[in-house]
């Protein structure tokens, strides 16, 4: 089993965007989505993600709203506003610009 | 993302609630829902992100505030007192000027409207002719729609002395300014015969508000005049002047029978105001206009002058022109600047009056700084109870302020309604002030927690504030009570009791010359008949009126000369002594005779001995000669320290408006009345006391200096309870000291000074600090025109200085008689 870490710090709000891209998700569905397409190698604190969603509904990137889940439970879905998506896809352009200049840097100091 | 907050806010509630849920949610569908941690910590953390930390602070802050309040109320009810009376000072001021001076005027779209002057070269007015008003409306381009107003004072009733102030206007009037009905129907175009629309006012205090007052009648000048309708309560008109009565224009021949203002050229009497067509500027139609003027000035150069002109002013800024502007401007800045004076005296007092409260509290803030707060959250603290005195003092001081301002309002009887609710100017004025009184009175005492020990250098500050508030409120009254003192005690240089004026405006009834020297002629033989009036005299200005004709010579630099054109018993009847020389005599041409007064002759030429030279002294062309030297008579502006006087015979031209002068034995003026009806009762003059004019002009100075003088009384009385707090707080903190010093054997006289040397240092500076204020800025603004105060008067330096420290010194009595009395041994048991 890989080793599990923490989230990137400042990467957690890319995250949770790019995993709402693809349809609504309750709280504990983004956290499972992020472990799971990490290939277990992350995982998401509650004491960070609860934080990051209200910055994500204060942003308006986000809306949330009460639904019942497959297995009849009760549940808080977020889904992307129009703002978020666009904000979305700045974050991770500016990720992949930023980490191909960190291995830019890290390959030419080999 | 603010509105969102506040979206927040507003249901917060629901998002704790739904946070809480899918919380509990999320820990069920866990595996090990342990993992998840402390629910309510996580909880509070995610909803710090709200932002709403800081409003649960205050809420607490507040609360606890209310307790502390609750359990000390004198320190609350003091400090409360204390801010209502800043606060409501400053509103009441504000109120007023705002009610008369900024507030836009209550008339339909008051920027299209302009108000128009005919001027000429050398001469400006306030009104314009009416047949040069018509002659604009038929030959210009740029006005929508003309209105004629001529204010008039009207005998009212059976006495003649009861006089309204009415307002001759023209049929579009009413609709064109928007004004509302309260009654009745307002003047219509097709009006047949006389009728009135009554004022609220007037209707409200003089007609006890009638009901039935519609389809009535009142009595004015004589005639029975149908009422036809009440204005509505807000409706002031396009000047804030008071009227009490609107009857159509036409009524003018109906009400002055005979009168011919429609062709009276020279008669500048008529308030003309125009509505702009749309998109024509004030500029543009003051240029558009200059042709027009310009043809006049050919038809007509005797009546309407060389190079005539009209000026222009508009609604936005209340139909002033510029000079008035600048007048208004000034007053508006005296005003704010006192009342913001007072109210930092009351916020220093309130904010040494919280130190004081505080380092009673002190075992309070030791636990709460060692329970970890920090300096910016003693000074939230603060804040948060200082926003709930504030908050008290504010409400306190609207409702003080509001009723202020409507009796300023009613006393000097100006036409417009407050409301008690905020107005958005004031509204924001009122968040202003609370502002600046928050940080004034919650800063200190948090800066003097930081302060550990027993110091009282944050004390001694906010005293020096007091006094020097204190003292520019004193010097300030001073000087306005010293200078209404020598208005009313010194000699103006003439005798205006038991003085009449009758104001016949014969240039209305198109009387020729002829028949206007007759009319003077039976006039003065008429009053000469009456043993209840003795002397009589003409002259073409109203002594203590409101018209100024005034000129400056290059030769005597700094001097405004009031022109005067009157006849030989003029001097005699107002006792104005001539000092050499003769008056005027028949043979005295209007251009060739002058008789100047004592200070334009000692200006001109530096000597009294000035008879038979020319004046003024270096003109090109014709110069008139000095026959005769006057005494200096203020007669026009009374406080004035620049004037001067020189008098010209009556000419023939300036006979129709002429005024006549008697003294009246009598109480009442019914006998000038009844020698004008006598001599010719179509003509109806208006009838007024030389003296009214003078209360008159006393009205705005006395108003000045009786709040100038209530505010330092009040300020003073601040600083001392100031001053007894300071020093009373610093020998309740050197009680133990001082004991030693006893004990030791200190003179009584050193422990007086080591108490004193505490208010040494704030008083001196203070007083100081006031007295530059005052010389350096007030002085410049109040030496001038209108109020002409004497900024270097010894006495009211004195005076004010031997107020400040009397009252200092009472105030220090207390604590002083204390500190003297502390005996050695029961102070060092403490």
């Amino acid at each position: 089993m890989p080793r599990e870490t923490g989230v990137p710090s400042g990467t957690l709000i890319m995250m949770v965007l790019q995993v709402l891209r693809h349809g609504p998700l309750h709280g504990y569905a983004i956290a499972q989505r992020i472990h799971l397409l990490s290939k277990d190698a992350l995982r998401v604190e509650e004491g960070s993600l609860y934080p990051a969603l209200q910055k994500l509904l204060m942003e308006g990137w986000v809306k949330a709203e009460w639904a019942v889940s497959d297995s009849g439970r009760k549940v808080r879905e977020y889904s992307l506003t129009a703002a978020g998506r666009k904000q979305c896809e700045a974050e991770v352009a500016e990720y992949e610009r930023l980490s191909s200049a960190v291995r830019a840097v890290l390959k030419g100091a080999k | 993302m603010n509105w969102r907050r506040l979206q927040f806010l507003w249901n917060r509630n629901r998002m704790e609630r739904d946070l809480a849920e899918e919380m509990e949610a999320h820990r069920a569908m866990m595996d090990t829902p342990a993992h998840f941690g402390n629910v309510t910590r996580l909880r509070e953390e995610a909803a710090d992100l709200w932002g709403f930390r800081w409003l649960d602070e205050f809420l607490q802050d507040a609360r606890h505030g209310a307790r502390v309040f609750r359990r000390s109320p004198s320190f609350t009810l003091t400090a409360v007192a204390v801010l209502t009376l800043g606060f409501g000072v400053n509103l009441a001021l504000f109120q007023v000027i705002n009610a008369t001076l900024i507030q836009p005027l209550r008339l339909r779209d008051p920027g299209t409207i302009i108000r128009l002057f005919q001027n000429a070269s050398g001469a400006r007015s306030s009104g314009v002719a009416y047949p040069v008003a018509e002659y604009l409306r038929n030959n210009s381009e740029v006005f929508s729609a003309m209105l004629m107003v001529q204010n008039l004072a009207l005998p009212w009733g059976e006495a003649t002395s009861d006089k309204l102030a009415a307002s001759f206007v023209s049929a579009n009037y009413f609709s064109e300014l928007g004004a509302g009905m309260a009654l009745g129907r307002a003047i219509q175009a097709d009006e047949a015969g006389t009728a009135a629309v009554l004022s609220h006012q007037f209707w409200q205090t003089r007609l006890g508000g009638d009901p039935g007052v519609v389809g009535s009648s009142i009595r004015l000048n004589g005639r029975a005049v149908p009422v036809i309708g009440v204005a509505a309560a807000n409706f002031t008109g396009p000047s804030l002047s008071p009227v009490q009565v609107w009857l159509p224009l036409e009524n003018l021949d109906s009400l002055y029978p005979g009168s011919r203002w429609k062709t009276a050229w020279g008669d500048r009497g008529f308030n003309i105001y125009a509505r702009l067509k749309p998109g024509v500027t004030e500029t543009a139609a003051r240029e558009a206009l200059r042709t027009p003027m310009a043809e006049l000035g050919r038809l007509y150069p005797n009546e309407v002058g060389d190079e005539p002109w009209i000026g222009t002013a508009s609604g936005d800024a209340h139909f002033r022109r510029d000079r008035d502007k600048q007048e208004a401007l000034m007053a508006v800045v005296l005003l704010l600047g006192i009342s913001t004076l007072m109210l930092a005296i009351a916020c220093s007092n309130l904010a040494s009056l919280t130190i004081a409260h505080i380092s009673a509290r002190a075992g309070e803030f030791k636990m709460r700084t060692a329970l970890g707060a920090g300096q910016g959250r003693v000074l939230r603290q603060l804040m948060a109870e200082s926003s709930l005195l504030v908050a008290a003092g504010l409400i306190g001081g609207w409702a003080c302020g509001y009723a202020a301002a409507q009796a300023l309002l009613a006393e000097f009887e100006t036409p417009v309604t407050i409301a008690p609710w905020p107005e958005w100017r004031l509204a924001l004025g009122a968040a202003a002030l609370a502002f600046f009184a928050l940080f004034f009175v919650a800063l200190p005492p948090a800066l003097r927690l930081r302060n550990r020990g027993a110091r009282t250098g944050m004390q001694q500050a906010l005293v020096g504030v007091q006094v020097m508030g204190s003292c520019v409120l004193l010097l300030f009254g001073g000087m306005m009570t010293r200078k209404l003192q020598s208005v009313i005690s010194e000699d103006l240089g003439f005798q205006f009791e038991k003085v009449a004026i009758l104001e016949a405006s014969l240039d209305r009834y198109g009387l020729n010359p002829a028949a206007v020297t007759a009319y003077w002629s039976a006039m003065r033989d008429a009053v000469a008949a009456d043993p209840r009036m003795t002397g009589v005299a003409l002259s073409t200005t109203a002594p203590l009126g409101n018209a100024i004709n005034q000129s400056r010579y290059r030769d005597a630099p700094g001097l405004s000369v009031t022109v005067v054109r009157a006849d030989a018993a003029f001097f005699d009847l107002l006792k104005i002594p001539l000092l050499a020389g003769r008056t005027f005599q028949p043979g005295d041409k209007p251009g060739t005779s002058v008789i100047v007064s004592q200070r334009l002759a000692q200006a001109m030429y530096g000597t009294l001995n000035v008879l038979g030279q020319g004046f003024p002294k270096t003109a090109e062309g014709q110069r008139a000669t000095i026959i005769g030297v006057a005494a200096d008579a203020r007669l026009i502006q009374i406080a004035a320290t620049d004037g001067a006087e020189c008098y010209y015979p009556l000419t023939l031209s300036s006979m129709p408006h002429a005024l006549l002068m008697t003294r009246v034995s009598t109480s009442q003026l019914d006998p000038l009345y009844a020698a004008a009806r006598q001599v010719n009762p179509a003509i109806t003059p208006s009838v007024t006391w030389m003296r009214a004019g003078f209360e008159k002009k006393l009205q705005a100075p006395m108003a000045a200096g009786l709040l100038a003088t209530v505010l330092a009384a009040l300020g003073l009385g601040l600083t001392a309870i100031g001053i007894f707090g300071l020093l009373a707080y610093s020998v309740s903190l050197r009680t133990k000291e001082i004991g030693i010093r006893m004990a030791l054997g200190a003179p009584r006289t050193g422990v007086l000074w080591l108490v004193v040397k505490k208010l040494a240092i704030p008083v001196g500076a203070g007083a100081l600090t006031g007295l530059l204020v005052v010389r350096g800025g007030l002085s410049k603004m109040l030496s001038g025109e209108p109020l002409y105060v004497d900024p270097a008067d010894p006495l009211t330096l004195a005076v004010a200085m031997g107020t400040l420290l009397a009252a200092a010194f009472t105030a220090c009595l207390g604590p002083v008689a204390r500190a003297v009395r502390i005996s050695p041994s029961s102070a060092l048991r403490e």
